[in-house]
């Protein structure tokens, strides 16, 4: 009775797990593991990466066709895409304003033109005016002779020039083509900021789509970049890799398992602890948080593969039968798990969202499935059969040498090593990580470069309450800006207040205009020798007075248009407060000195923000993986009482961290974040086989578990072996330490063994 | 005797004219195809252009150079200085004093594109680019002809209506365009330039 109810409370947690994971949300935040808080300057960072207009931008390129069939494909693929919800914009060629915005921005000329009154005075009108004369006579004139009788004094067209773009690419039949004439070229912006990797990908692929659909495409190519579409084939890549070496992981581990009981009560039973483990720790993740984020998923799944080990002991010392050999092996198994826990648990109590997830995904994982091994598994396999590993290992570990100081020798040179490196420990790269190929990333550079995307890594930033407080704030500090530097040396600024001056500007330059009898008067004057027509500015006589009746402008009556898009990557909501972005129009220009001449105005360097942030997680983790090492060694001493025993424990332990680390090191790799959670792991698997190699006293129990303890490692470096495989440079390094760490921990435990045991020989 | 001798010189004086152009056939591709320029050439003109927001026209003079296979290039002289240059599918504006160059996609501008391909067409003898943009209707003679361009594409319509180029055997005589809206532009062509 006692066996039937242990084993439906399993099927009760289980199915309590499968309901709570059945409706949670699983997140593709891929800047989780980035912090939450942080300086004002990283938390503006944070937001450009993850909502700014950068993460949004597909860079689109056709090729493989004559230029006039690319232009045709250029403008019936821009075509379908503006029709797309999933865009919020699509640019193809020299932007051509809907008849409304345009009007739009006719209309208020007066209000956006930073000319002001100015421009009114007879002197200057008939400048404008004499200049007018000049373009009426050149072969261009076709354009101005639209607007001239309305806007002689051409704001309209100082206005239009600042919405414009900083450069434009090459353009063919209207349609932008790469220098070389290779390529037609298109820009679009996802709707889905970059932190809906999900979304981003029903966009990416909608353009695939749309260009399929085309009736005409025949030959032709699409190319596609841009961080979005990096992200997607990044985690696609992943995913992909993860997919097919999990299968064959565990195809190997069942055949390894096969091989050795040739029992499907055992390979079955082996899987009954990790799965169980894998689903009480996502449920806790996703009620303790919410949701789960799938990165933390996928890695914790491959810390939580050392559960494994479990049942694998568990059956080495069943014999015949399973429930005196969990018996047996509980103590032990206890402390490893307990220990290993306890250094994830540290993790827990991370600041950053991702590692506080993945510390308790691995510590309910490890603990439910000890649990399982414990409890569940006696219940359902009874018996196990007769391990065939037999004497092989045995033979093969008490080869070894025993040689108690060459585990030390090699970790002491090995920390060393490791403190020369200093800070060159460390991949200061965060691109290092992406497992996209160099190719694409290179494809990358190539079609920013001929679009003229801007670099908006670089910029300065302007603080208020409010939207129009960071309006005014802009102006103030573009003001400040003009009389710092002479006109030569000053650097050109996209700034929103160049775009949209703010209301109480707006009102200002509405008070200054003249009212129609005085600018009659000054346009009579202005002409007097200049062969117009009298009369023909009637229309400008009647708009100059109507703008003083106009609303002000604001950023909503933009919104949905090209123009409001290129004002919300300047004028960003920053938490509470709003900020004015001022992102250089040409490169090199000194923007730190800059903003220490301006009070209030503060230099950001995006991709220098981020590599500190990244730092930041490091230091972090590495803190937080000390407290758990020093949580381990903890619990151990008091465990063990005694120091002997500690350090044959934990020496292997340490040592085998330190020479792996140090391999990879010296393997051309540079740590990373996973490379730290992976010597984690390593720690709790070491621990692991130090204690079952000094836990026995009879050369039969110490036959068994060291029988165990061999399959045991096979599979470890089996599984993450195959991960080392991985293109992935995240799935490499994590497979590469694991493997390696396990192997070393193995023959470093073995080389340190109780020495009275070993030098006996079996029977 | 002496009527005998006087039309043979009067043949051998009209012999190098014939020689050099006289079309085959007469028809618009006949005619541009004996147009065409091998050298570069250089010619003075005078333009006028009756704008309807000016009350008097606005005259301008200068060369226009033409250099094989397709760049004109425009020089105003009087009464300021201002180059304009068709290369490749860009126009540039210089300006002395203005510091470089602007440059202007033709691609951008129907107006323009079809103007550029207008002068090119007819000063580089290229029938097909012409038959591209353009329906073509020639009155006249050899001697003494006018060739109508009307641009083909309602784009282009928008800002040019027709391109009338007058000319006697090779020699061009006289452009006039007219836009839509009742202006009219006349460049003359007054002889050979430097």
């Amino acid at each position: 009775m006692k066996r039937l109810s242990v084993v439906l409370l399993g099927g009760l947690v289980l199915a309590l797990c499968a309901a709570v994971l059945w409706s949670v949300r699983i997140d593709s935040d891929l800047t989780v593991f980035l912090p939450s808080g942080g300086e004002p300057n990283q938390h503006l960072a944070l937001h450009q990466l993850r909502e700014g207009s950068g993460a949004r931008i597909v860079l689109i390129a056709i090729v493989g066709a004559a230029p006039a069939k690319l232009a045709r494909l250029s403008r019936q693929l821009a075509d379908r895409l503006r029709r797309d919800e999933r865009y919020l914009y699509v640019a193809n060629g020299t932007a051509h304003l809907l008849p409304k915005t345009r009007s739009l921005l006719f209309r208020y000329r007066y209000l956006l033109d930073a000319a002001g009154a100015a421009q009114f005075r007879p002197a200057e009108l008939h400048k404008a005016l004499a200049a007018r004369l000049r373009e009426l006579a050149s072969p261009a004139a076709g354009l101005l002779k639209q607007t001239l009788t309305a806007d002689p004094t051409g704001a309209f067209r100082r206005v239009l020039g600042r919405w414009q773009p900083a450069s434009h690419p090459h353009s063919r039949d209207g349609v932008w083509f790469s220098r070389d004439g290779d390529r037609a070229l298109l820009i679009a912006y996802t709707r889905a900021g970059g932190y809906d990797l999900r979304a981003q990908q029903r966009a990416v692929n909608g353009i695939h789509q749309a260009f399929a659909a085309l009736p005409t495409a025949g030959g032709a190519r699409l190319e596609l970049s841009g961080p979005p579409v990096l992200a997607v084939a990044a985690r696609d890549v992943i995913r992909t890799e993860v997919q097919w070496i999990s299968a064959l992981a565990s195809l190997l581990v069942v055949a390894m398992l096969w091989w050795v009981y040739r029992a499907p009560s055992v390979v079955v039973g082996a899987a009954l602890p990790l799965v169980f483990a894998i689903a009480v720790a996502a449920a806790s993740v996703a009620v303790l948080y919410g949701g789960i984020e799938a990165i933390t998923l996928a890695f914790g799944v491959t810390l939580l593969g050392v559960v494994v080990d479990y049942p694998i002991h568990l059956f080495a010392h069943a014999r015949d039968d399973t429930a005196a050999g969990v018996r047996r092996i509980w103590p032990t198994l206890r402390l490893g798990v307990l220990t290993t826990a306890l250094g994830y648990l540290t993790m827990a109590a991370s600041d950053y969202r991702g590692l506080a997830q993945l510390g308790v995904f691995a510590a309910v994982g490890l603990l439910a499935g000890a649990a399982a091994t414990r409890w569940i598994l006696p219940a359902l396999v009874r018996r196990t059969p007769a391990s065939r590993i037999g004497r092989v290992p045995q033979a093969w570990l008490d080869g070894l040498p025993r040689a108690r100081h060459v585990p030390v020798l090699l970790g002491a040179g090995a920390a060393l090593m490791l403190a020369a490196y200093g800070p060159g420990l460390w991949q200061a790269d965060p691109a290092a990580l992406s497992p996209v190929p160099r190719a694409a990333i290179e494809r990358e550079h190539t079609l920013r470069a001929e679009l003229g995307a801007p670099d908006v890594s670089r910029l300065l930033v302007m603080r208020a309450a409010s939207a129009q407080g960071a309006l005014r704030a802009c102006e103030h500090a573009t003001a400040r800006l003009k009389a710092l530097a002479a006109p030569g040396s000053r650097p050109v600024l996209d700034s929103p207040c160049r775009l949209l001056p703010s209301i109480r500007t707006q009102h200002r330059r509405q008070g200054e205009l003249p009212g129609r009898d005085r600018l009659q008067a000054d346009l009579a004057a202005a002409t007097r020798g200049l062969p117009f027509r009298p009369g023909v500015f009637a229309p400008f006589l009647s708009d100059v007075p109507a703008a003083r009746s106009l609303a002000p402008l604001q950023p909503d009556a933009l919104r949905g248009t090209p123009l409001g898009l290129r004002l919300d990557a300047l004028l960003v909501p920053d938490g509470e407060r709003w900020a004015a972005l001022f992102i250089p129009r040409t490169h090199a220009a000194d923007l730190a000195r800059l903003a220490g001449q301006i009070p209030g105005l503060h230099y950001i360097n995006l991709h220098a923000e981020t590599t500190r942030m990244m730092h930041g997680f490091r230091d972090a983790t590495l803190v937080r993986c000390l407290w758990g090492l020093a949580a381990i060694l903890a619990v151990l001493a008091f465990a063990l009482r005694g120091s002997r025993r500690l350090w044959r424990v934990a020496a292997p332990v340490l040592s085998a961290v330190l020479v792996t680390a140090a391999v990879q090191v010296l393997s051309g790799q540079r740590l990373t974040l996973f490379h730290l959670t992976s010597l984690v792991l390593v720690v709790g698997l070491g621990v692991d086989y130090a204690l079952f190699f000094n836990r026995d006293r009879t050369p039969g129990q110490r036959q068994t578990t060291q029988a165990a303890l061999v399959l045991c490692c096979a599979t470890t470096v089996g599984v993450f072996g195959l991960l080392a495989l991985a293109q992935a440079p995240v799935l490499h390094a994590i497979g590469s330490t694991v493997a390696m760490g396990a192997a070393l921990s193995l023959i470093f435990a073995a080389a340190m063994r109780q020495p009275n045991l070993s030098s006996q020989d079996h029977v | 005797m002496r009527p005998i001798r006087l039309w043979l010189l009067a043949g051998l004086c009209a012999l190098p004219t014939v020689l050099a152009a006289a079309p085959a056939s007469w028809s618009p591709s006949a005619l541009v195809h004996a147009l065409k320029r091998h050298t570069e050439e250089t010619v003075r003109f005078t333009e006028e252009k009756h704008l309807q927001v000016l009350s008097s026209p606005l005259v301008l003079h200068g060369t226009l150079v033409f250099r094989p296979p397709d760049e004109v290039e425009k020089h105003v002289t009087a009464p300021y200085g201002e180059t304009y240059r068709i290369r490749g599918d860009e126009l540039s504006i210089e300006r002395p004093g203005a510091g470089g160059a602007r440059h202007v996609a033709l691609a951008d501008y129907p107006g323009l594109a079809a103007l550029a391909s207008g002068f090119r067409g007819v000063l580089g003898g290229d029938y097909l680019l012409l038959q591209r943009h353009y329906r073509m209707t020639l009155h006249g003679q050899w001697s003494r002809w006018e060739l109508d361009l009307t641009p083909l594409a309602a784009s282009a319509r928008k800002f040019l209506r027709q391109i009338r180029v007058y000319g006697r055997h090779r020699d061009l005589e006289r452009f006039e365009l007219q836009e839509p809206g009742g202006d009219r532009t006349v460049i003359r062509i007054d002889g050979p330039g430097r």
